[in-house]
């Protein structure tokens, strides 16, 4: 992917350039706001990541002026305030997604890919098979190998954030914004607990898991057939 | 309440009462002068005469014989004078002479006599103030004088008196009743800026009358006191952004560059940096709380109130914890009210603090151990209960678990912050609740209960 990078700080902007190239994205990195706001109008990226606090124009700002002339590239916005209001703040200020500093790359990372891919979502469909697993999303049932397996709703959202992102990997933070409804801290990050009994449920006593554990990363499920 | 107590804690009540005791005493004191000056001094001026007159009757009487002393009472009859002469000779049941209309059948000192005459159909009410004194021969002589005019006054006191106490009253109570409403109107305008101030609009002023009076100037301090700690907040607020992003920015170079070395081919470099790398998470983390507790505890986090079910939000807490609880064979059970339970509050704020709580109780309840959460109303207030199995805290620590970074004395081996529970109480405390920790014949127990009842008529579907 075309990726720009609006980070002023000396040692992340760097960073963050090198392992997103690492990962195989073509990456244009700024340090200054007004640079930014020129690269934002002239450039044509899959996404941007933008700090929110930069020199001469604010990362905000620099949002809101895109947005204004339908710029829609997805914005994931990276701030040092990280508290609750600011992450609403930049969200509605346009953002497709925050992450508060400091972050591991990997969540990055994620983050950067589930952004890029998303307009081109390719889980219209109703149905969802994986393996030997089937997936009706309109009747919210699993079957797998021909049995039914009951799952909570809860464990239902969680199997359907995994397959919607099938084919990429998914972080711990990823899941718990995407399928909890609340904005809060998990002292004890029980993301974990969850999935692995999804996985038991879905396992049937059989070994093959359709759901990858990425190791410090976070959960992938390989993609679907058609 | 008891009236006792009410007048304790009612300024105004107390006020107008004082202010009517203040106008009783002065009433009292007026009335009671005015009865001394125009009816006792007087009365004793009539009593002194009349002894006098008794005695040189009874004296003319005693020496002169009965003859002349008839005739010097005749003529003292007839001199005019203000206070009516009366008299009476008596003998036994005969009346010898008189001018008065009964005469008293007892023997005593000192009569008060009733003494109405007629005169062309009128009546002239009088009273006889009379002496009187047995003569040698074991007669009866009785010598008054009229003291109607005393008699009159001393009604006229009495009756004065009466209108007096009323208007008084009156005049007290709309004296005491108006003054308190003033003040308390006034009062209540500081009062109802306080509140204000204190449910975080910072900029509440007091609006002076601008006259400039005791409570204008009351006005003006509060509202100077009001600037500084707007100012100290919000230099407060502006230290704690600051110490974020200050912090906040090192940490992520440290952690880049921690997991640059994370990535490194030497194999003791890579395993140093592990260690160092969740080291600077738990950073993050005990930052992350605090700055958070920071924000509720100043009132800078905005809340985003709505219309919370708590029956919801504790279903979907518990839930959020069943998956470890299990894992660790632990039992979390939910009782549920039959009702739901609403409060205003922000919702994500809320489901942390139920988190915090069924963190700490998954954290610290054995395996095989049992967690009961209840929802329910607890003296008519919605509460949330959180009670473990576990082995529960040292009773003199219960009061210091809502401090920061307070862990009990025995919580030494499980992983924590040392602010879970310090959110916990921020966050009751944003919300006009209270947490409280106690220990209970099974294990520990914390009480989040709210203030109000908003609406607890729907039934739970």
């Amino acid at each position: 992917m075309r990726l720009l990078v609006l980070e002023d700080d000396p040692t992340v902007g760097p960073y963050i350039a090198k392992a997103l190239r690492e990962a195989g994205h073509v990456v244009d990195l700024f340090s200054d706001g007004g640079e930014g706001q020129q690269s934002v109008r002239t450039g044509s990226y899959e996404v941007i990541i933008l700090d929110r606090m930069l020199p001469h124009v604010n990362g905000l700002t620099i949002l809101q002026d895109m947005r204004a002339v339908g710029n829609h590239t997805p914005v994931l916005i990276l701030s040092a305030l990280g508290e609750i209001d600011d992450r609403v703040e930049g969200l509605r200020g346009g953002g497709d997604d925050y992450l508060p500093k400091p972050f591991s790359i990997t969540e990055l990372l994620a983050r950067v890919e589930a952004l890029g891919r998303r307009p081109a979502e390719m889980t219209r469909s109703d149905k969802i098979v994986v393996q030997d697993v089937q997936v009706d999303l309109l009747k919210r049932q699993v079957q797998r190998a021909g049995h039914r397996i009951e799952l909570t709703p809860r464990e239902f959202r969680l199997l359907e954030y995994l397959l919607r992102n099938a084919g990429r990997v998914v972080t711990r933070s990823m899941i718990l914004e995407a399928v909890w409804d609340y904005r809060f801290d998990p002292q004890t990050n029980i993301v974990d607990q969850h999935v692995s009994r999804l996985r038991q449920k879905l396992a049937m006593g059989l070994d093959a898991s359709i759901i990858r554990t990425v190791r410090g990363v976070g959960y992938s499920v390989e993609a679907p057939y058609a | 309440m008891s009236f006792r107590r009410r007048v304790e804690r009612n300024f105004t009540l107390r006020v107008t009462l004082s202010f009517l005791a203040a106008v009783y005493f002065a009433t009292a004191v007026l009335l009671g002068s005015l009865y001394i000056l125009a009816v006792r001094l007087g009365e004793e001026a009539v009593r002194k005469e009349v002894e006098a007159e008794t005695l040189s009757l009874a004296e003319t009487y005693e020496s002169k014989g009965q003859l002349d002393a008839i005739a010097a009472l005749e003529r003292r009859r007839n001199i005019p004078a203000p206070n009516k002469a009366f008299d009476a000779l008596i003998e036994g049941t005969r009346v010898i002479t008189t001018n008065l209309p009964s005469v008293p059948s007892k023997s005593a000192r000192w009569h008060r006599i009733e003494a109405d005459l007629y005169h062309d159909g009128d009546e002239y009410d009088h009273e006889a103030l009379s002496r009187e004194v047995r003569l040698y021969d074991g007669r009866r002589l009785i010598v008054g004088r009229d003291i109607e005019t005393f008699s009159d006054r001393k009604e006229w006191i009495v009756e004065t008196g009466s209108w007096a106490t009323i208007i008084a009253t009156l005049l007290g109570l709309a004296g005491g009743l108006t003054l308190s409403r003033i003040i308390s109107r006034r009062l209540a305008r500081v009062n109802k800026t306080m509140k204000a101030v204190m449910d975080g609009n910072l900029g509440e002023r007091i609006q002076p009358t601008g006259s400039n009076d005791d409570f204008d100037q009351l006005s003006v301090t509060f509202n100077s006191m009001l600037d500084r700690i707007e100012m100290l907040i919000g230099s407060v607020s502006r230290v704690s952004d600051s110490i974020a992003h200050e912090l906040r920015t090192p940490l992520m170079r440290l952690r880049a560059s921690l997991e640059e070395l994370s990535e490194s081919p030497t194999p003791a470099v890579k395993a140093a940096a592990k260690p160092a790398l969740e080291e600077a998470d738990r950073l993050q983390q005990t930052f992350d709380a605090l700055l958070r507790i920071a924000r509720i505890e100043t009132g800078r986090h905005q809340l985003s109130r709505s219309k919370v079910v708590l029956n919801v939000l504790v279903d979907d807490a518990v839930e959020y914890y069943l998956a470890e609880a299990e894992a660790r064979q632990q039992q979390i059970t939910v009782d549920q009210s039959a009702q739901q339970l609403f409060v205003q509050g922000d919702r994500d704020l809320l489901f942390q603090a139920v988190a915090n709580l069924l963190d700490n109780a998954v954290k610290f309840t054995p395996s095989g151990g049992q967690i009961n959460t209840t929802v329910g109303l607890m003296d008519n207030r919605p509460a949330i209960v959180v009670r473990d199995s576990g082995p529960g805290v040292v009773a003199s620590s219960l009061p210091r678990l809502g401090e920061r970074f307070y862990r009990a004395p025995d919580a030494g081996h499980i992983a924590g912050t040392g602010l879970g529970l310090a959110l916990v109480a921020a966050v009751a405390h944003a919300h006009g609740a209270v947490v409280e920790f106690s220990n209970d014949d099974r294990g520990f127990k914390a009480v989040l209960m709210f203030a109000t009842l908003e609406a607890t008529t729907s039934q739970k579907a």
